[in-house]
């Protein structure tokens, strides 16, 4: 098995980097090991594809100039990404607008949470009588005239009107 | 989204605004809330033993034609304002009745008979609203006390 400094000493050779007397070891390797010489053939052969495939790239202009076209078109792009970012005035209207949009939900909140409020809650809709607990009590309501009443019905006197006190009804 | 789309639509935000800001302020009670209270005998007589007791009204003797008496005199009647506190309003020696604001244009009237606590009434009132209160009283007699929101 071939050692990595050989394999690197015939890559070497085969670029023509090897000094004169190494290049004639290497040449009498190749010639009496195999694997030295199956190496340096796949080297060789590798060498040739690429160099077949490499398309060599010609600009129609010179190099500074090449350049210099594309460092003008960066300093292009910055500017205008410059422009871009700076925010412009906003007209009145749209000043209006982006002002009444939260107005505006908080007008939808209130209005929703007022229709909740008013469907359920807690102290509205019918009428409520807290009466003493002696006291029996009959409610009734007539609708026509938004009139409520409230009947004490439990004691004959309920000290409203006394008999005999012509400070009270009687 | 054209200017006239956004003026359209900036409109009806201060619409909506505007209703929220109204139910509000429905919401919130004014500071002073005007009460008519009317203490009544109801009687079969036909004249009240006391000269100063008058025949009520045509409109109170219609509220109250339901009720078994043929007669009903009105005894005392005040005029009251309540505002934040609640509003202690005597009709007679021994009665009296206190009104008091709730939330939700909501009233609270509670009835006192000598000291003591009778009944304690809620309504939902507004003006015209009335809350009649009543119950027997002796010989067969009757008393009322009505509570209208008059203003």
């Amino acid at each position: 098995m071939m050692d990595q400094e050989t394999q690197i000493k015939i890559q070497a050779f085969l670029d023509g980097e090897l000094a004169e007397n190494e290049a004639r070891k290497i040449t009498a390797l190749i010639a009496r090991d195999r694997e030295a010489a199956a190496l340096h053939a796949e080297l060789k052969n590798t060498r040739r594809a690429l160099a077949g495939a490499e398309q060599g790239i010609t600009l129609p202009e010179s190099r500074d100039f090449y350049w210099s076209k594309i460092r003008r078109q960066i300093e292009q792009l910055d500017q205008s990404s410059q422009l871009q970012s700076v925010p412009a005035a906003p007209s009145f209207w749209e000043s209006v607008n982006r002002l009444l949009k939260p107005v505006s939900a908080l007008a939808i909140v209130v209005l929703l949470g007022m229709m909740v409020f008013n469907l359920t809650g807690s102290d509205s809709g019918s009428d409520l009588l807290v009466a003493s607990s002696d006291m029996d009590t009959i409610t009734f309501r007539d609708d026509s005239d938004d009139t409520t009443f409230v009947w004490f019905a439990d004691k004959p006197e309920n000290d409203v009107a006394n008999v005999g006190d012509d400070t009270t009804l009687n | 989204m054209t200017a006239r789309t956004s003026i359209l639509k900036g409109a009806l935000s201060l619409w909506l605004a505007l209703i929220a800001l109204s139910l509000f302020a429905g919401a919130v009670r004014a500071d002073d809330v005007k009460f008519e209270a009317v203490l009544i005998w109801g009687t079969n007589d036909e004249k009240s033993p006391d000269p100063s007791h008058k025949p009520v009204s045509e409109a109170v003797a219609k509220k109250l034609k339901d009720f078994k008496w043929s007669h009903y005199f009105e005894v005392a009647r005040k005029n009251v304002s309540v505002s934040k506190d609640e509003k202690r309003v005597q009709m007679s020696k021994d009665c009296t009745i206190v009104i008091k604001l709730l939330e939700n244009n909501r009233v609270e009237v509670t009835l006192i008979g000598k000291g003591k606590t009778v009944g304690t009434m809620k309504k939902e009132m507004k003006k015209g609203s009335c809350l009649v209160t009543g119950g027997n009283s002796s010989n067969s007699t009757g008393w009322f006390i009505i509570i209208k929101q008059t203003d």
